[in-house]
């Protein structure tokens, strides 16, 4: 890379510190021994002492006054550093501000998607129970529920269709007992240990099928349970809702009093600074 | 007193002690002030702020050459008002160079004609310093105006030696080119040079 008369910068640095004796004497005496052979370095050299002298030349210029510092001068600004606090102070708000902002919006936005879960597994749960009950012989056999707008049909049925299940747990038992009786009877020899496992099947089944009657009303209860839960989540969700969109809405109006805040103060302050 | 004690006095609060290095020094800083300037409002401006804001940094000097710490802010000084002007050029280049009223008087002797050419070398002079960048005019005033060595002009400017030397080189090369657009005004030793190496 050339800068000068087609003399490389390096060779240009080195016969300008040569001038003013600041270059190592080991690469003072390798500069003069080219000097000696090479007339183009030997004539830039020259031209760069010209120059210098000529800048040299300049003339010592007296001062116009003096520069002596008054009291007034030297007086502690009080403005600016309160200034540059209120400015610092008012910047780190705004971004407080913002990040609350930030953080609000996100926990908000989840906030208000969680209330809906209930909802959908509610209705996930409908179908679960429905094909529980329908898989379970009804003893009235009353249809499987098919939605919220059936439970309160279900719920009337469900009184009649116990008594009737009752009715039909009476007859039943009979029957066994007949049966039974026929059976000691026909075989007349029957061991104590079959008379105990007959008795138990003879409690066992009515009692079980009471225990799905429980299980079904339960399980309407607990329908009629999660509807009005339903209810109370979605006002939850609408008065957290409206709660959320309203502090959204104060945070906001802050952060833009406190931007607006901000960049006065950061003029005001720069404006302080250039005229002090 | 001698410059130790008027800095350890400065430091103590000492507004005298302050004034006293003011006064040793406002010569070469208003000069300095004034090549990189380039004109004498701006150059008086920039020395009085560099004193007031040296007066308030005082603490923050650990010893060392005072003059290289005190030039360092009369150089930053200059930066920052010339790149205020960049900001607002409220004055062209024409108008500073105008106002530039020191030029010195004829020396004893010396006949007017010889006078007045020596006033225009040194117009050319100003222009092509004033035809660098600010950095690399600074190190070219320091040295050759001045005649501070390459350490100092380190301090000065805060940048390591090969720097100094690099750019003194750079504005040197820069300066005599613009010079050579003002032949007949050069001295004789370079205008033979010029024809020499042309």
């Amino acid at each position: 890379m050339t800068d000068m008369d087609g003399i490389a910068r390096r060779d240009l640095e080195r016969l300008s510190a040569f001038l003013d004796g600041e270059l190592s004497p080991a690469e003072a005496e390798k500069l003069v021994a080219r000097l000696a052979t090479d007339k183009q370095l030997n004539g830039t050299l020259e031209a760069l002492r010209a120059t210098a002298e000529a800048v040299g030349s300049l003339p010592e210029v007296s001062t116009p006054r003096s520069f002596a510092l008054t009291e007034e001068m030297v007086r502690p600004r009080r403005a600016y550093p309160v200034l540059q606090l209120s400015t610092a102070v008012a910047a780190l708000g705004f971004v407080l501000v913002i990040g609350a902002d930030l953080l609000l919006s996100s926990s908000g936005s989840r906030a208000l998607d969680v209330p809906e879960q209930p909802f959908f597994a509610a209705d996930q749960m409908v179908p679960e129970q429905e094909l529980a009950l329908e898989s379970e012989p009804s003893p009235a056999g009353t249809p499987a529920l098919e939605g919220v707008a059936a439970e309160r049909d279900l719920a009337a049925a469900a009184e009649p269709a116990a008594e009737s299940a009752a009715g039909a747990d009476d007859a039943l038992g009979q029957e066994y007992l007949r049966s039974d009786e026929q059976a000691r009877e026909s075989e007349g020899t029957a061991t104590p240990g079959e008379e105990l496992a007959d008795e138990q099947a003879r409690v066992g089944e009515p009692e079980a099928l009471r225990g799905e009657e429980f299980a079904a009303a339960g399980a309407l209860k607990a329908d009629a349970v999660q509807e009005t839960s339903a209810e109370e989540l979605i006002a939850d969700r609408d008065l957290a809702k409206n709660e959320a969109s309203l502090s959204l809405s104060l945070l906001r109006a802050i952060e833009i009093g406190l931007g607006a805040v901000v960049i006065i103060l950061v003029g005001f302050t720069l404006w302080v600074r250039q005229r002090t | 007193m001698d410059e130790t004690a008027l800095i350890r006095g400065a430091k103590s609060g000492d507004l005298d002690a302050f004034n006293r290095l003011v006064m040793n020094y406002q010569g070469l800083a208003y000069n300095v002030a004034l090549r990189i300037m380039g004109d004498e409002p701006s150059a008086a401006d920039a020395t009085q702020e560099a004193f007031i804001s040296a007066h308030r940094g005082l603490k923050r000097y650990r010893g060392g050459s005072f003059r290289a710490w005190l030039l360092r802010i009369v150089t930053n000084a200059c930066y920052d008002e010339l790149r205020r002007r960049k900001r607002r050029p409220a004055v062209s280049l024409d108008e500073m160079t105008e106002q530039e009223g020191a030029l010195p008087l004829a020396s004893p002797g010396e006949g007017p004609e010889a006078a007045a050419q020596r006033t225009e070398l040194i117009r050319a002079i100003e222009d092509c310093l004033l035809g660098l960048s600010p950095e690399f005019r600074t190190v070219a005033v320091l040295v050759d105006v001045q005649g501070f060595d390459y350490q100092e002009v380190a301090d000065t400017i805060g940048k390591p030696l090969g720097t100094v030397k690099s750019r003194l080189a750079r504005a040197r090369a820069r300066l005599r080119e613009c010079l050579q657009q003002h032949g007949e005004l050069l001295p004789a030793k370079m205008r033979l040079q010029n024809e020499a190496v042309g």
